[in-house]
């Protein structure tokens, strides 16, 4: 009875987490009217939830959010996010309504480190005519594999981590599409 | 008291004493005048390549790129030191170099130094190489791979990184030729092409569609 209370408070103890729950508090709650799923939370570390080991179900290998440009932060609906492995696998994921995008863990098995970039195509009418413009932003470093522990932020898989606003000394700024005081025609936004 | 007790007392007041002796001993530190001068592989500006190779590969903003790391790598990749300054904005600065190049030789600064001294004896035993090559646990794994004798062509990121490297410790002494490199000289070469990591892919000039250049 009393090795079996013992076990029981060391798996209680084993499983608490303070640096990974002090993390998510500091998340703040779901906004109004958004439940927990795929367009929730645009622009927080997906996989520190979202790793097998905290409270996200869903398990991430990547998970970030894409804004139309540098200096707004509306959704970038539709952009495909384009990964390549180190042997060349390319792995492809678009954002939803919310600029949120996703890798499922054991969908892409990348040899790493890993390349991304987005692609966004779209056609502007001009007077001489259509004209399709491809837009593909490309992150400069590579994504190199971690031991699997994403809780200290160090090679967390999580964009935000790295690309939280504002940028500045250390951090980059969110992820976007087009460049600062760009004109680019972007359709509407609605996750309705 | 009889004299067996007095012999006791006797001997509990020297094992005192001697234990007395011993912790003043083991808690006084060095005399002031001795001071440890490091013994340092090239700085800036031979330092700025290594510095570059490294960045590229370790120096993100969410490993050694961040301030929180004992080694930790200012620049494009990492952490800014001037405020104004913003990550994978302006290019990495004289100052940035010359910080990393501080903290970089901070690390096991005494086993550096007879690295150094020795012309790279028992290089694999100082920490930043050791963590690099995954010899001890490291949490970003293995990022460099040693080969003996000169680079294989065509040699992948991570073997011209640890050549970059182990060249640059052992750099400061003549006749310390390692992974291709001249005696006494850093690796240049490798360094230059461990500071460029892209995607492979095949140019769209020179295969027909679906191309896989990663710049298209």
């Amino acid at each position: 009875m009393r090795t079996c209370a013992f076990l029981a408070l060391l798996l209680t103890v084993g499983c608490a987490d303070p640096v990974r729950s002090d993390a998510i508090d500091k998340l703040g709650g779901e906004a109004q009217g958004v439940p927990a799923g795929p367009l929730h939370r645009p622009g927080q570390p997906c996989v520190l939830c979202h790793d097998g080991n905290g409270p996200g179900s869903m398990v991430l290998l990547f998970g970030g959010t894409v804004y139309q440009s540098f200096d707004t932060k509306v959704p970038m609906v539709g952009a495909i996010v384009h990964f390549r492995d180190s042997a060349g696998k390319d792995y492809r994921t678009a954002t939803n309504c919310a600029g949120n995008f996703f890798v499922v863990d054991g969908d892409y098995e990348p040899n790493w480190p890993v390349f991304v970039k987005v692609e966004y195509a779209i056609t502007v009418n001009l007077p001489t005519g259509p004209v399709t413009q491809l837009l593909s932003p490309t992150m400069t470093s590579p994504i190199y594999e971690t031991d699997g522990s994403t809780v200290s932020g160090l090679r967390d898989h999580s964009c935000a981590y790295c690309h939280s606003d504002p940028p500045g000394t250390a951090s980059v700024g969110h992820v976007y599409t087009a460049p600062q005081h760009s004109t680019v025609p972007f359709p509407p936004v609605s996750c309705q | 008291m009889t004299t067996r007790r007095k012999q006791k007392r006797g001997w509990s007041v020297r094992a005192a004493a001697v234990l007395g002796l011993v912790s003043t001993a083991a808690c006084s530190g060095p005399p002031s005048s001795d001071v440890f001068r490091i013994t340092t592989p090239l700085g800036p500006p031979t330092f700025k390549v290594v510095s570059d190779a490294l960045a590229i590969h370790c120096g993100t903003l969410n490993c050694h790129g961040n301030d929180a790391r004992n080694m930790r790598f200012f620049g494009f990749y990492g952490t800014r030191l001037n405020p104004k300054d913003q990550t994978g904005g302006a290019g990495t600065t004289d100052d940035e170099y010359e910080a990393n190049f501080e903290s970089i030789i901070s690390i096991e600064p005494e086993r550096l130094s007879q690295i150094v001294q020795s012309g790279g004896a028992n290089e694999d035993k100082w920490i930043v190489l050791a963590k690099g090559r995954g010899v001890q646990h490291h949490k970003g794994g293995a990022r460099m791979t040693h080969v003996d004798g000169p680079l294989p062509p065509g040699a992948p990121t991570d073997v011209l990184l640890d050549a970059c490297v182990t060249s640059w410790i052992t750099a400061h002494t003549a006749g310390s030729a390692d992974a291709g490199a001249l005696p006494g000289t850093v690796n240049v070469d490798a360094c230059n092409r461990a500071a460029v990591v892209t995607p492979p892919g095949i140019p769209c000039a020179m295969a027909p569609p679906p191309c896989t250049d990663w710049t298209q």
